[in-house]
């Protein structure tokens, strides 16, 4: 894994503020066009960022034991170990036993070693589970991480000297931070929005279908000033049906009625919820057009909820050349 | 992507005995319920521009200088005529929205309302040039934008506005913004309210759709008589009772005995370990019950008072915490706070039922305090928020509140052994929860903080049970109370962004409802459902409405076209809750306790307030459409498995429609018949155009079909899925 990729992932997880936020996303090369757009150095503007790059977000609702998901496996007297994690755990049941962690080594921590959940590994009748991606340099962890306004310590905290997260015990407000990619206000767009928001000239030039798309619902996460998401459902439905109006032959009463269903649109814009309800549908109604056909991925998924949502993500991955989009973000 | 959610925690009662009088049949006539259109006064130099003035300009009488370009920041008056005001009402009954040449929407703060010395009267209204709404940056000062004002649901002529300097906005001649009345003029005395178009706006804020037969009720008694009619009607509907389901072991196995796949396990499982039975209980008391109000009332109770299933994880523990919603719907909201505090269903999923001194749990502490009764932050009594020096709003609590009210919530839990349905072998999701005093936290609490707080400080050592309800009267107490239960009823029963001036009304309701009682929610709903910004028969203010949620939009097509069974012979089975789901809301399922869709959730785009489009995306609107297609043109079937699910199956019935289809080959009695029972009269003459094409594509000798072709089109347009 480069450099620049990790340090992208730990910024992200880290909420800074937005303008360093910005200046890492540049790193990871997402924001290629971004970066030469606002480059106050007269850098000349150049082609885009060679290759396709695609940032997959999966979001976990509710809370995450995360210190039982990476445990120390080590016994350095320095820094926490093994049996300070057991002697704290053991008591209520809650430690996992050391032989069962699976094991990664972490160059970051001059190659201690530390385990992973067992429920990491091989999965039965399934894949090897994500362990084996470590070895391979294509699975980084973003550790200690949370909605902070800045960085702080225990001490800071305490003595109220640095901003605290926006409603810090609120858990929906945290949430929304996360998505928000800010914590010292409620904000009314996410960052994977507001990345659309300057990339899609640039990245998505001919508009086919949004370039961030959420396979559950609309998020707070994918919605920037400007461009909104496309929100289709799993792979369980093809991705030629999943926004296509159902009930329509080509028959001409048929194309009578979608033509006026389409046309309804188009009128009675004043009130403003009209209009934003008729915005989402043409934007469906548009997207559905461009992803009228699709190759299927040879990849096998499981057929599990993320299963299926990472499945059509992969769909829509597939098919980036078609859409002439070269970067695209999915949660 | 969303793996997983964790949902949180629960609950009980007192039964509130509805006073009801008899309702008169010769009922007072209802007041006029049309407001007049405000109209923006132009300058006299030049008809496209708002009249205008700097504030110290004098404002005695109306200004005679030249129009004029102005400043972000800048304070002006505006000024309007054609308005009148009720007492109390002023500035916070009107707003000023802007749009630039890039569309973007813009409201300007309404500082003050003064008349005028004129001819007619004038109200001047002095703005502050500074967005509110907070979505865009502030307006460029390059040019003209277009201007405004609303009030209570209507809106004025648009003029310019030169900010900066004039000019970038092409004016164009705005069409007379006329409201349609509809006034059955020639209605004999008896009549009580003869706006036909504000009716059947009437029974969509009230009820799970309108129908000809409450249509004809309202007029006849009138809107007054007709929720005094509704608070005294039995619930749930008499042929409709709750379903009565036992409790069952917490583990399926046990509850439904192998073997797995024959009809008796099915039905046990369905019977007990699935929502089939509200679901099914609750569409078919939407479809036919008579107490409409009480049970719309209940409904949008639930999206407050979150639970859901799979945590709530049998159909008898849901029912139990309905009934607390249904029972408490036209009663006081301080009962409702207690009972839904011991309510085992509640308690379960906020986890109350499991906190004790020595393990507590602040879920629920934390969640009543936020989602179900205060609020995270100081509000005004109209419901905007307060702001300290720093122009920050004020939190209601902290840390230390939730942690205060976490104590005192200590000690409760399932009534397993000694109550009516105390059921061995099954957890009491009945029955209120008990307090075991050994586990309750009796050290000194410090409850929530306001100018004359109720019980702030609880003593140490009391006794749970009584500590409980000082707690709770601590809050009832908070002046958060009103506007924020206020302002969450009007989103769901009538407008998602409704004027300060209307939640301040609603909110005074609560406060007091004429006898010096606080919490009465018949007070609340009166003041909601027959306020001035509710009621009309066109509201044009292009901000006013709401999306209706994928329940409302299912209920109300199907009762208006008389639902009934897939075979139209009889009732329906109400097993619709699939259709619901399948565009994102699943009756009693929402994901978490926050609902389905956030009360402050705004449209991208527009930061308008409209908490039902947290479920409109790409894939719902379509989702939506395929639905008009598959209720106009299809219905539900009955269904072959076992037990079936759809024993009986829902159709829309088109009977009466038919002959209007056959007897009008233009199908112009058609529309007029559908936009009055539809869009309530308000169909625009383009809807209605282009609706005709395509209804006139299908032969005039299939008129079943060209009924179908309109229904559909018009229950997937924007037009009717946004209620206004």
């Amino acid at each position: 894994m480069k450099e620049s990729r990790r340090k992208f992932i730990k910024t992200a997880g880290c909420a800074l503020g937005m303008t360093a936020f910005a200046t890492q996303v540049h790193h990871f090369g997402l924001m290629t066009a971004l970066a030469q757009k606002v480059d106050g150095n007269g850098r000349q503007k150049g082609s885009l960022g060679t290759g396709y790059k695609a940032l997959v977000c999966v979001f976990l609702g509710g809370g995450n034991d995360g210190n039982n998901m990476i445990v120390p496996n080590h016994n350095s007297p320095t820094i926490s170990n093994y049996s300070v994690y057991a002697a704290a755990r053991a008591p209520q049941g809650l430690a996992i036993a050391q032989n069962q962690l699976l094991p990664i080594s972490v160059p970051r921590m001059g190659g201690l070693s530390y385990g992973l959940n067992p429920a990491f590994g091989p999965v039965t009748g399934g894949n090897n589970g994500i362990h084996e991606l470590w070895a391979q340099g294509r699975l980084a962890f973003a550790t200690n991480v949370g909605t902070l306004v800045s960085p702080m310590t225990k001490a800071q905290y305490q003595n109220n000297s640095v901003s605290k997260p926006y409603q810090l015990f609120s858990h929906l407000d945290q949430v929304y931070q996360f998505h928000a990619g800010r914590s010292d206000t409620f904000s009314f767009t996410g960052w994977g929005g507001r990345v659309s928001d300057e990339m899609t000239l640039a990245s998505n030039p001919n508009g086919l279908v949004p370039m961030i798309t959420s396979i559950n619902g609309s998020q707070l996460y994918t919605s920037g000033q400007s461009t909104q998401p496309l929100a289709i459902a799993d792979a369980g439905t093809p991705l030629n049906e999943v926004l296509n109006p159902i009930g329509f032959g080509d028959d001409q009463i048929s194309q009578a009625r979608l033509q006026a269903f389409n046309q309804l649109r188009a009128v009675d814009r004043d009130n403003n919820y009209v209009d934003a309800a008729s915005a989402i549908t043409d934007s469906a109604i548009a997207a559905n057009s461009a992803l009228a056909s699709y190759q299927e991925v040879t990849v096998p998924f499981p057929n599990t909820s993320i299963g299926r949502q990472l499945r059509q993500v992969a769909r829509l991955i597939k098919k980036q050349a078609d859409l002439n989009v070269d970067r695209q973000i999915f949660t | 992507m969303t793996v997983s959610r964790v949902p949180r925690l629960i609950a009980l009662l007192s039964l509130f005995v509805v006073g009801l009088s008899a309702p008169n049949i010769n009922a007072q006539t209802d007041p006029d319920p049309n407001s007049p259109s405000p109209v923006l006064l132009s300058a006299a130099d030049d008809p496209s521009r708002a009249m205008a003035s700097k504030d110290d300009s004098g404002f005695e009488r109306l200004p005679d200088g030249k129009s004029s370009a102005y400043r972000i920041g800048d304070t002006i008056r505006l000024y309007v005529s054609e308005v009148e005001l009720m007492p109390g009402e002023g500035a916070s009954a009107f707003r000023v929205y802007a749009r630039d040449s890039n569309k973007r929407l813009y409201r300007f703060p309404v500082l003050e309302l003064s008349e005028v010395k004129s001819t007619k009267p004038v109200f001047a209204v002095t703005i502050r040039i500074r967005d509110e709404i907070g979505f865009w940056e502030q307006p460029s000062e390059t040019g003209d934008l277009e201007v405004a004002v609303t009030w209570r649901g209507l809106v004025s002529n648009p003029l310019l506005l030169g900010l900066g300097r004039f000019g970038g906005l092409k004016f164009e001649a705005p069409q007379e913004q006329k409201t349609k009345q509809q006034d059955d003029e020639n209605l004999p005395e008896y009549v009580g309210y003869r706006w036909s178009g504000d009716r059947m706006r009437f029974l969509e804020q009230a009820t799970f759709g309108p129908t000809e037969d409450l249509d004809h009720r309202v007029r006849r008694i009138g809107l007054r008589t007709w929720i005094a009619e509704q608070f005294g009607k039995p619930y749930p509907s008499p042929s409709n009772p709750y379903p009565n389901i036992p409790l069952k072991p917490n583990n399926v196995q046990t509850g439904c005995p192998d073997p797995r796949g024959t009809l008796e396990y099915n039905l046990c499982v369905r019977t007990h370990y699935s929502m089939y039975p509200v679901q099914t209980w609750f569409f078919k008391e939407a479809f036919y019950g008579e107490p409409q109000l009480r049970h719309r009332v209940a409904w949008a109770l639930s999206q407050l008072w979150v639970t859901s299933f799979p945590t709530i994880q049998q159909s008898s523990h849901m029912l139990a915490y309905h009934k607390v919603l249904s029972d408490h719907a036209f009663g006081n909201y301080r009962d409702l706070m207690k009972d839904m505090t011991l309510n085992p269903a509640m308690g379960d999923y906020l986890d109350m039922a499991r906190s004790t001194k020595n393990n507590p749990n602040e879920n629920y502490a934390r969640e009543i305090l936020q989602l179900f009764t205060v609020g995270l932050f100081m509000l005004n009594q109209d419901g905007t928020l307060q702001y300290d020096e720093n122009n920050n709003p004020i939190p209601t609590y902290d840390q230390e509140t939730v942690n205060n009210f976490t104590r005192v919530l200590t000690g409760w839990t399932f009534c397993n052994v000694g109550c009516p349905n105390s059921t061995l072998g099954a957890v009491n999701f009945k029955d209120p929860l008990i307090l075991n005093q050994n586990n309750h936290d009796v050290t000194a609490k410090v409850l929530l903080d306001y100018p004359n707080a109720v019980n702030r400080n609880i003593p140490a050592g009391l006794n749970g049970n009584a500590e409980m309800d000082l707690a709770l009267d601590n809050i009832f107490y908070h002046p958060n109370l009103g506007p924020f239960v206020g302002k969450y009823l009007i989103q769901h029963l009538v407008t998602s962004d409704p004027t300060p001036a209307y939640v301040g009304r609603v909110a005074s309701a609560f406060n007091n409802n004429g006898n010096g009682v606080r919490g009465d929610m018949k007070a609340v709903i009166r003041a909601i459902l027959l306020d001035p910004e509710a009621r009309g028969d066109e509201k044009t203010d292009p901000n006013f409405g709401k999306l209706r949620e994928p329940v409302q939009l299912m209920t109300n097509f199907y009762r208006q076209l008389e639902v009934s069974s897939a075979d139209g012979t009889q009732q329906s089975d109400g097993y619709v809750p699939h259709v619901a789901a399948y565009m994102s809301q699943n009756p009693f399922g929402a994901p978490t306790v926050f609902n389905y869709y956030p009360p402050n959730y705004v449209i991208p785009g527009t930061g308008l307030l409209a908490p039902e489009f947290g479920l409109m995306n790409t894939g719902s609107s379509i989702a939506r459409a395929n639905i008009a297609t598959i209720l106009s043109f299809s219905n539900i079937p009955v269904d072959n498995r076992n037990p079936p699910n759809a024993p009986l199956g829902t159709s829309i019935n088109i009977d009466d429609l038919i002959p209007v289809a056959q007897a009008d080959p233009s199908a112009n009695m058609l529309m007029d018949r559908l936009d009055h029972k539809f869009m309530h009269g308000t169909m625009s003459a383009a809807m209605r155009d282009t609706i005709l094409q395509a209804v006139l594509a299908v032969p005039a000798e299939a008129p079943d079909f060209r009924v179908r072709t309109a229904l559909f089109l018009i229950a997937s347009s924007s037009q009717y899925q946004i209620q206004r």
